[in-house]
């Protein structure tokens, strides 16, 4: 049978324990499935990441873990929620999942909201995606593990004990690296940061000290996190994950700035050590050196930084359309968007529609941020035949690189075959 | 506010015991409880009885409860939970919350009777005028000025020092001149004399702290001398907690030729202030701290020293007459009040001091000692501990009622986020504005706690549990 629970309220932290509860009541009513439903705007990433992981047996707290496991086929939890960016990532959550559903229910209600379930699909393909973790992608590999851990620990003790557990991992920094040159500014308390070169990687490793633990803890996360990475992969982190280790809401703002800060020197240190070794060696070891010497103007280090980002960035884009100009192209993912599913589907009608100023502000987009949600709406023949799983797939197949590093957060999407619009009468 | 004796009227005896209990476990919202909860119970009759009886009792007196309790139903904000817990609010150094009869007042303004003072003649304007003038009146009133044309309005005690710096400095400092302060000055108290001495090329002299972390008076007494022009010192520290003896350092400063200024920020909301007999020339003090709107303060001056004054602001409202090539200033205070002024602030203030003083500031300073000494011995029983600033004596008022401290081996950032976090207990932590002074004491930040009368002895308590949870988490990582 299917159990409906379901959460008419703003999401708020008793939302994990809530469902726990609830869950451990269900059970014994022989319900393989569970849908939770969640209505509100304000759908925080750590609570509803802690929600996953309260539905999910892998990463379970012993609590609920025990009866869970006791039931027989796993289940699948889907979230309805009136916020399309969370929505996205439940739509984008159906591409990782493996094809073994034999059910699939839908109801859209909204435009930006769908419900999916599924049957007997292992935890393990899970790679649930929430809006702190879309960035998850583009993070080196050692800092996923890390935003994954404190994702899995649903208590807010707990995660200071995780933190502080980093903290004392933390190799002290030396005295005389306690320069103000190193020190974070914009902090509550005092950070040093320090980076260096590996000798035989050419990879950059940090090292940090403060004095206060929970601060320490911080830097931790990043020293162990970013250390080993190389150049492009360390400014390529954008501050978003951070909402995904849960700790913004158990931190004060002034620390949480704390912690941009600390990101922002590394990213900042980084680049310097990166252009003086740059200078050093005859050879360049990033993949386009003509994008170092080429770009028309570049007054600050954040353009530099722009530059060495853009470059795979710069050969993906030039491979597909010729809009790439030999400096920055200015191009529009927009009209990206609309040039794969042109090319792909051959619509009979196709709309993209940038809807970014109706979540500027929400957790997860970055201030200043644009393009980032779309509503598309595309007519084709090719949908013809497939369920909605598959189109919704299909369609972010073809946008991947869109949304996996070209910073859109999330697509809302209407897949019609011209049979069924002219049937419904709907344009 | 209604007491419990109310209940005698309820005819139910076990709907008056359910009453009875519920009350005593959400003390400070008994009154608002006791009226909704029998009125959703009694009998249509009895009701309307009972609503006549409640608003007629008369306010409860001091046995049945403290002036922490009595008064939190006052304060809608202190009403919440954060991260889960019960808000328990020890920040009122920093600011302080605002009473309903405050927030009341400034809806009113806006509703009935917002315009612009002094230059209207209409209805609302007049009466706004009269508002407005009748709020430096209670000011006045307040601190004992002897005429209200002796307290000017600002925005806050930040901005009147700047004001006397820019005015009376610039027009009375030269080469060589002394301004003596001391190392725990807030900032605002610092900063303004430094950029006063680089235009006038006057000197700064700090004056330092005894041992028991007090201002050192003998060195104020070897300091001052012929060339000091002015004393600008604290009347309570905002960090050390300790009282300054203003009457006898205004003695010692005039003997010199020197004037005083007071920064009374942290004296004026907590106990009775009387400028004359202080003898101060200047005392500064913000609303904000006091129960009051944020975006006002006073300045008090002795009236010959601000007739003397230049402007500070140039605009309307501070002329006299105005022509091309120049314009005629207006006498003090107006000449001060540069631009239509915080109106609806302005008399939110005075709606706080008449909130005050209906308490009585001598109920709140005793109250307020008797939370000081609470804080302080039980702060200090908690290992690891030090608190800055000198005991609270044997009157237990020789300190105010807040506690600059630092617990051994544990940063006051991951104490106070812990307190929040785990606890809902705000409390501040930082340098408090007084960097020279962490400098002085050789640390790098404190944590501070700060109650005002609407906190209480149980809050305290919780915020020491708070405190030892806090140490005992930090202290199984080390």
């Amino acid at each position: 049978g299917v159990c409906f629970l379901i959460f008419p309220f703003q999401c708020s932290c008793d939302l994990p324990s809530m469902a726990a509860s609830t869950t451990c009541l269900s059970l014994p009513c022989v319900s393989s499935v569970v849908v939770v439903v969640v209505s509100g705007a304000s759908l925080a990433s750590s609570s509803s990441s802690s929600l996953f992981s309260t539905a999910f047996p892998r990463r379970l707290s012993p609590v609920v873990s025990g009866s869970l496991r006791a039931s027989v086929s796993p289940f699948v939890v889907g979230v309805l929620s009136s916020s399309s960016s969370l929505c996205g990532g439940v739509l984008d959550s159906s591409v990782l999942l493996s094809s073994s559903s034999s059910r699939v229910r839908t109801s859209s209600s909204s435009s930006s909201s769908s419900l999916l379930l599924w049957r007997g699909l292992t935890v393990q393909t899970m790679g649930v995606e929430m809006p702190g973790t879309r960035m998850a992608e583009e993070l080196p590999k050692k800092m996923q593990e890390i935003v994954k851990m404190f994702q899995a620990v649903p208590d807010p003790r707990a995660k200071y004990e995780q933190l502080l557990y980093y903290a004392k991992q933390l190799k002290p920094l030396g005295k005389e690296y306690l320069t103000p040159e190193n020190k974070v500014q914009g902090c509550v308390s005092q950070v040093w940061v320090r980076p260096s070169i590996g000798q035989d990687d050419k990879r950059f490793y940090f090292e940090a000290e403060s004095d206060s633990l929970l601060t320490k803890g911080l830097a931790a996360l990043l020293v162990e996190g970013l250390s080993g990475s190389t150049a492009q992969e360390i400014l390529a982190v954008t501050p978003d994950f951070m909402q995904g280790l849960g700790l913004n809401q158990s931190l004060t703002p002034s620390r949480n700035n704390g912690f941009l800060n600390m990101l922002k020197l590394m990213q900042k240190k980084t680049l310097q050590l990166y252009m003086e070794s740059q200078e050093a060696a005859s050879a360049s070891s990033i993949s386009n050196p003509r994008e170092l010497e080429t770009p028309a103007v570049r007054e600050t280090e954040a353009d530099a930084a722009q530059d060495i980002l853009e470059s795979p960035e710069a050969e993906n884009l030039s491979s597909e359309d010729s809009h790439v100009s030999s400096t920055r192209p200015i191009i529009t993912k927009k009209a990206v968007i609309e040039e794969k599913l042109e090319e792909a589907l051959t619509p009979t009608e196709l709309e993209v529609e940038d809807v970014s100023y109706q979540h500027a502000g929400h957790s997860g987009v970055e201030r200043g941020s644009t393009e980032t949600h779309f509503n598309v709406k595309v007519v084709s023949e090719s949908f013809e035949g497939r369920s909605l799983l598959k189109r919704h797939r299909l369609v972010y197949d073809l946008l991947k690189d869109e949304l996996q590093t070209g910073g859109v957060h999330a697509l809302s999407l209407i897949t019609k075959t011209p049979r069924e619009v002219t049937a419904t009468g709907k344009s | 506010m209604q007491t419990l004796a109310s209940l005698e009227l309820v005819p139910n005896h076990t709907l008056r015991c359910f009453i009875q209990n519920w009350c005593e476990a959400h003390e400070g919202r008994a009154a608002v409880a006791n009226h909704a909860l029998a009125m959703a119970a009694l009998q249509p009759a009895s009701r309307k009885t009972w609503v006549a009886r409640a608003v007629l009792s008369p306010p409860a007196d001091a046995a049945t409860g403290s002036l922490g309790e009595l008064t939190r139903g006052d304060f809608p904000i202190l009403n919440q939970e954060v991260n889960g817990f019960r808000l328990v609010y020890m920040d009122s150094a920093a600011t302080s919350q605002k009473p309903t009869a405050v927030l009341d007042c400034l809806r009113n303004y806006y509703e009935s009777y917002n315009a612009n003072v002094h230059r209207g003649i209409h209805s609302l304007s007049a009466r706004a005028t009269d508002e407005y003038e009748l709020a430096r009146k209670k000011v006045a009133n307040f601190i004992n000025a002897p005429s209200d044309r002796d307290i000017i309005f600002t925005r806050n005690a930040t901005e009147s020092i700047n004001l006397v710096a820019y005015t009376w400095g610039i027009a009375n400092l030269g080469e060589g001149d002394e301004i003596v302060l001391s190392v725990a000055e807030h900032h605002s108290n610092i900063v303004p004399w430094q950029i006063l001495a680089q235009k006038t090329g006057a000197v700064l002299r700090f004056i330092g702290l005894t041992p028991d972390e007090c201002l050192d008076m003998e060195q104020l007494k070897e300091t001052l001398n012929e060339r000091t022009k002015l004393v600008s010192t604290f009347h309570v520290s905002n960090t050390l907690g300790c009282m300054n003896p203003i009457a006898e350092i205004v003695e010692r400063a005039h003997k010199v030729g020197a004037k005083v200024l007071v920064d009374a920020c942290q004296s004026v909301p907590h106990m009775p202030v009387d400028v004359q007999a202080l003898g101060a020339d200047f005392l500064v003090a913000s609303s904000h701290k006091m129960c009051g709107p944020t975006g006002i303060g006073i300045l008090y001056g002795k009236s010959t020293l601000l007739n003397d004054m230049p402007p500070f602001l140039g605009g309307g409202e501070m002329i006299a007459d105005v022509f091309l090539d120049h314009s005629t200033y207006a006498l003090s205070p107006s000449r001060f009040e540069a631009g239509t002024p915080a109106i609806g602030e302005a008399i939110g203030f005075g709606a706080a001091i008449d909130y005050l003083s209906n308490i009585g500031m001598d109920q709140i300073h005793a109250y307020e000692v008797e939370l000081s000494k609470y804080l302080y011995e039980n702060l200090s029983k908690v290992p690891g501990v030090k608190i800055y600033g000198p005991p609270p004596g044997p009157k237990g008022d020789a300190r105010a009622s807040l506690c600059a401290f630092n617990v051994e081996g544990i940063h006051a950032t991951d104490l106070s986020t812990f307190l929040d976090q785990q606890h809902g207990v705000a409390i501040r932590s930082g340098h408090h504005c007084t960097q020279p002074l962490h400098r002085h004491l050789g640390i790098n930040a404190s944590a501070r706690a700060s109650a005002y009368f609407y906190n209480t002895v149980d809050e305290i308590d919780i915020f020491l549990k708070g405190l030892n949870d806090t140490i005992s988490f930090f202290s199984s990582f080390n």
